[in-house]
């Protein structure tokens, strides 16, 4: 049966038909507002961002040319890079592990088929549409030393009250708690959709050969989640280096350097010091460890996270 | 498979991020001033330009009009023969309410004065927030005309020749300059350059809850400063008698003391310096400084008469500032910024001057300018709302506003000046201590300077580090900024 789909596309002369020619142009200009957006600003700024970096630019005077003194000045001789650094990664590894464990334990509890759940869950993700400014004063009522809801709570159990944003050991914890918070309704939300994207029957083939809940959840819903599980991972560990709202009003990175970040420090390098420069290549040498951990994510992802169709 | 690039390749590659960073460098370079020029002693245009609209707004030329400011800005008459016409973009940090009044006011004013000008009002909630919006705008060439300029915004512009030498224009206009605080023509001046026209003063002062003072038999501040002796022991002793209870309600006997421009007070009282003249050599790890800052550190660590930023809710001195209008805390050093905080309690206030330290009685003060943004598209406007502003009618909007104080020596020896003041607040306080105001000299990296300076100050308030660790720290780490070319 011949179709408009069997015409063919390409001609003797290996060229595209005009027709094919045609809906090829419409396609791309169909595209070309959301190409030339990202060029303008995506691809261009942080391209930008990068012939910055090899500047001493104060935004006032003429920028001059150091090549690669900035980066060099960063690996070598910055300390509170170094502080910074560390803070960030003690940042990454008490929200990633911590909020991936009780957004799936949520979403779990979330997944079942209870009347008014979508009450619960719509909670729950509160946080999450909340602006990162008026959860971070609240968070701050919340961890006052005297009046504070947790000390309160902590000395109604007999237990010594924390000064949760004035000791530089309790700092990043508190930072921390606030943020697995704020994140959880969102990571709950991808794996409430992986876990019914779990096809029912393999649990019920399960249960008839004997298989009790936990090994139902060890052998079926990790497995069958590990996609989601990645992909949460992927997307909190990047969100997590990039903190700076929640901390910055929390905490202004305080006390000392305890909560500063690297965002943190590209801001204050960039508007408090009028250091351009030097603020992008941090900005830089961040993008280079998010890429680096992301792709030994990616590479390690082969061992572990297996696809349907595979 | 790894495959070689040809040499044409390798070029291509190459030149991508080389032509960006021309790009960039060929933008930036369109606003800058020369690297190493500093502040231009160029000569202004505008001066002349603005010359006949100049008279009627001068200083002390302007007609008195009556107490209530609303009825004199309808009052006022177009100036005769002001050439200043357009567009002025004015760009000022307040948060929209009583905050912003002063500059609603002005605006009005100045549109009677000026009406062939319009005012294009580029408001940001607070300074820190100014410094990035004219940052980012002079990068993008794109200035505003006019800027609100403050003693801890001025240092990085005026060193990178961001902003116009108003010395020109006020030789032509012939302002005195004498009529100003000298902290305030200290602070907007380099070399024999002027980059900002001072407009009022945050003239600094102790305002106190005389209702707990009286519960706790203590004389008051005010009487104490006039019998003497009104010095730092006796602060200490006061706060600390006035230092009561435990947890939620406790009261403190004094305020906390957060930031370098308010603890170089303490220092220069303790007969040191933040730093030599040169700006080359940090002096914080002085025996003199340490005194200052160790006599603040023992507020909260020993005497535990001074609320911790744990115990204020904030890092910040807002906090601070409700703990004060909650009478929680008997004295609170401050400017009359808290006028309007201070008017909202419900305990009676009063004022005193300063107590002397040990070596000198040198006050802190925060003094305010109107600055021309260098490469201003209308500086002639921008220049007339500059004398506007420090004109009488322009001063009594300042005092009007209860946010700040007069910058002009005549104008707080005028009639009208009274008429301003609560019941309570005593001019020749005031007075006194603008007058033995202190220069705070900022040095051009004035932001790392801070952060350094915070930081270790911080960590002293919590008792993690010794003060003379925490200002060896300072010493160390200010030296190696002061040292940096700019």
């Amino acid at each position: 049966m011949a179709t408009i789909a069997e015409r063919p596309s390409v001609t003797r002369r290996g060229g595209f038909s005009p027709l094919r020619r045609q809906e090829t142009i419409a396609g791309y200009l169909f595209l070309l507002p959301n190409i030339v957006g990202f060029l303008v600003f995506s691809s261009i700024p942080v391209l930008a961002t990068f012939s910055i970096s090899l500047l001493d630019w104060d935004l006032i005077r003429a920028p001059r040319f150091v090549g690669l003194d900035n980066y060099i000045k960063l690996l070598t001789a910055d300390a509170v890079f170094r502080k910074v650094l560390v803070n960030t990664a003690y940042f990454v590894v008490g929200t990633v592990p911590a909020g991936i464990f009780l957004s799936l334990m949520l979403a779990l509890a979330m997944n079942a088929n209870v009347r008014g759940i979508a009450i619960f869950r719509a909670i729950f993700f509160i946080p999450v549409i909340s602006a990162s400014v008026a959860v971070a004063m609240m968070w701050r009522w919340l961890y006052n030393t005297d009046f504070g809801l947790i000390n309160l709570a902590l000395t109604g159990i007999g237990l010594p009250a924390v000064p949760w944003l004035s000791s530089t050991a309790w700092a990043m914890p508190a930072v921390i708690m606030m943020a697995i918070w704020k994140n959880l309704g969102y990571n709950m939300v991808i794996f409430l959709a992986g876990l019914q994207g779990i096809p029912a029957h393999l649990h019920e083939a399960a249960a008839i050969d004997g298989a009790n809940t936990f090994q139902r959840f060890r052998h079926i819903t990790l497995p069958m989640l590990a996609p989601t599980t990645f992909f949460v991972m992927v997307i909190s560990m990047i969100g997590s280096f990039q903190v700076f709202d929640l901390a910055f009003v929390l905490t202004k990175g305080g006390p000392g350097d305890a909560t500063n970040t690297m965002v943190m420090y590209i801001y204050n390098q960039a508007f408090q010091f009028f250091h351009m420069g030097y603020a992008a290549s941090i900005a830089w040498v961040l993008f280079a460890i998010i890429f680096l951990i992301t792709l030994g994510q990616h590479q390690l992802q082969k061992r572990w996270v297996h696809y349907e169709h595979e | 498979m790894a495959r070689h690039l040809s040499r044409r390749e390798l070029i291509g590659r190459l030149a991508l991020p080389v032509l960006a960073t021309a790009f960039v460098a060929a933008c930036g370079g369109q606003t800058a001033a020369p690297a190493a020029s500093g502040p231009s002693n160029a000569p202004a245009k505008p001066a002349e330009a603005a010359k006949p609209g100049a008279e009627a707004a001068k200083p002390g030329a302007t007609p008195i009009y009556s107490n209530v400011v609303g009825t004199a800005v309808a009052a006022a008459k177009p100036v005769e023969g002001a050439k200043a016409t357009g567009t002025m973009r004015y760009l000022y940090n307040a948060t929209p309410g009583a905050n912003e009044k002063v500059h609603l006011d002005l605006i009005d004013l100045y549109g009677k004065l000026y009406p062939n000008v319009t005012v294009e009002k580029i408001r940001v909630p607070d300074d820190a927030e100014g410094t990035r919006k004219l940052l980012s705008m002079i990068a993008a060439n794109d200035v505003p005309d006019l800027f609100w300029n403050r003693q801890r915004t001025a240092t990085p512009f005026i060193a990178r020749g961001a902003l116009l030498d108003l010395k020109p224009m006020v030789t032509a206009d012939k302002i005195d300059l004498n009529d100003y605080w000298p902290s305030a023509i200290k602070t907007f001046s380099r070399g024999d350059g002027l980059y900002g026209l001072p407009n009022s003063a945050s003239s600094n002062a102790y305002y106190f809850n005389a209702d707990l003072y009286k519960a706790s038999g203590i004389p008051l501040p005010s009487e104490t400063a006039k019998k003497g002796p009104w010095n730092w022991n006796v602060l200490q002793e006061q706060a600390i008698k006035l230092t009561k209870g435990d947890g939620p309600n406790k009261q403190f006997g004094f305020d906390p003391v957060l930031s370098i421009y308010s603890v170089d007070m303490f220092i220069w009282q303790a007969g040191g310096k933040l730093w030599d003249d040169d700006l080359k050599e940090c002096f914080l790890n002085s025996p003199e400084a340490v005194a200052g800052i160790q006599f603040l550190v023992d507020f909260p660590t020993k005497h535990k008469a001074m609320p911790t930023s744990a115990e204020t809710g904030t890092s910040g001195s807002g906090g601070a500032t409700d703990l004060f209008a909650g009478g929680r805390t008997a004295i609170k050093m401050a400017g009359r910024f808290v006028l309007d905080t201070l008017l909202k309690s419900n305990f009676e206030v009063g004022m005193a001057i300063a107590p002397e330290g040990p070596k000198a009685n040198t006050t802190r003060g925060d003094d305010l300018a109107a600055s021309i943004v260098k490469n201003a598209k209308n500086p002639e406007a921008a220049w007339a709302y500059a004398k506007m502003w420090t004109s009488d009618d322009g001063q009594k909007i300042v005092m009007d506003s209860r946010r700040s104080f007069t910058a002009r020596r005549s104008f707080l020896n005028s009639d009208t000046m009274k008429t301003f003041l609560q019941p309570w607040e005593d001019l020749e306080t005031y007075k006194l201590g603008l007058e033995r105001t202190g220069v705070y000299v900022a040095p051009n990296h004035t932001g790392e300077v801070n952060a350094i300076f915070d930081r270790e100050l911080n960590l002293a308030y919590l008792g993690e580090k010794s003060v003379k660790d925490a200002t060896d720290t300072m010493k160390k780490e200010i030296d190696a900024v002061l040292q940096k070319p700019l």
